[in-house]
């Protein structure tokens, strides 16, 4: 699983957003909000983590949260940002 | 084929542009008499204009100078700009919405007060902690503008209502809002500046919501920006 080209995950203000470029060839009005668990994937992600290893850190980081329950997230999330056009394998 | 350089004075730049061969009446008011300059003068900014067979030129040009001035913190809105006693408010929507039409109105309502900073395309300039809203020859089908630059006071995202009512934005919302109406460079590394240079508008120049009726009265409700601090 990897990031598409052309792609910036970037913080403003109290929020994180991705945002695509021309580089992207994509619709540049299709910005995407990110909340601290989307951030923390994507940030792993990036680093080359599969999702397995994605999952396993979250349970490192978020006290209380289950594998099976990380690897729902991680899932649903990599979808949604394959759906989006953002991720690709 | 005209080889001189013609040059401009945007905002607090000094422009030259090359490869313009077509004098337009449009540059009248920042266009700059070579008579006035130094004898070798020190542009801020050098714009090489070179025609393509898809791309009108006036439009082009437009677009290669609206890259070019990112470098210098000066960043292209589509918005219509006006400066109440010499403080900027600028009013952006969706093509079609009415921004001109309220502009307009401000000038009917303030008469001399008032001035077009630029009705259609104005910069946001970015010095030391500031935002200010400067005028550009392109100036949208009435023509309405000068070549001043103000500080900006204030943004209403407008909307057609049946009443007028203006709300404060937050500045995340803002943010949001303001990503539709700038130019966004084709470059990822250009785009990383305008995300920042977007950040700092939201952080210094309250944004508002404006629901408008096309009348006197929403520019009594959009003056209450005047008396604001922000939200």
């Amino acid at each position: 699983m990897k990031i598409k080209d052309g792609f910036i995950m970037r913080d403003v203000l109290d929020k994180t957003m991705v945002v695509p470029t021309e580089e992207a060839g994509k619709d540049l009005h299709g910005f995407i909000r990110l909340n601290a668990t989307g951030k923390f994937i994507w940030n792993a992600i990036a680093e080359g983590k599969t999702i397995e290893e994605t999952a396993k850190a979250m349970t490192e980081a978020y006290e209380g949260l289950s594998e099976e329950q990380a690897l729902l997230d991680v899932q649903g999330f990599v979808e949604k940002m394959k759906e989006a056009g953002v991720f690709e394998e | 084929m005209n080889e001189a350089p013609l040059y401009l004075r945007i905002a607090d730049l000094l422009v030259e542009i090359d490869g313009w061969d077509d004098g337009l009446r449009a540059f009248r008011k920042f266009s700059v008499d070579p008579s006035a300059l130094d004898a070798e003068p020190v542009p801020d900014l050098r714009v090489k204009y070179v025609p393509s067979v898809t791309e009108e030129p006036w439009l082009r040009l437009h677009r290669l100078l609206s890259e070019a001035l990112i470098e210098k913190d000066v960043l292209l809105f589509h918005a219509s700009a006006v400066a109440l006693d010499g403080e900027g408010y600028a009013f952006t929507a969706p093509s079609g919405t009415g921004k001109s039409t309220h502009a307009a109105l401000w000038k009917l309502y303030y008469g001399e007060r008032l001035v077009f900073v630029n009705d259609d395309k104005p910069f946001l300039v970015f010095r030391d902690e500031e935002v200010f809203i400067a005028g550009s020859p392109w100036m949208g089908k009435h023509r309405r503008g000068e070549n001043v630059t103000v500080p900006l006071r204030g943004i209403a995202f407008l909307n057609r209502d049946k009443e007028n009512r203006l709300t404060g934005l937050s500045p995340v919302d803002g943010y949001m809002e303001l990503m539709k109406q700038v130019f966004l460079p084709p470059t990822k590394e250009g785009m990383e500046k305008v995300l920042a240079l977007l950040e700092r508008v939201v952080t210094k120049v309250p944004c508002y919501r404006l629901a408008c009726t096309p009348d006197q009265a929403a520019v009594e409700a959009a003056s209450e920006m005047l008396r604001r601090e922000g939200q």
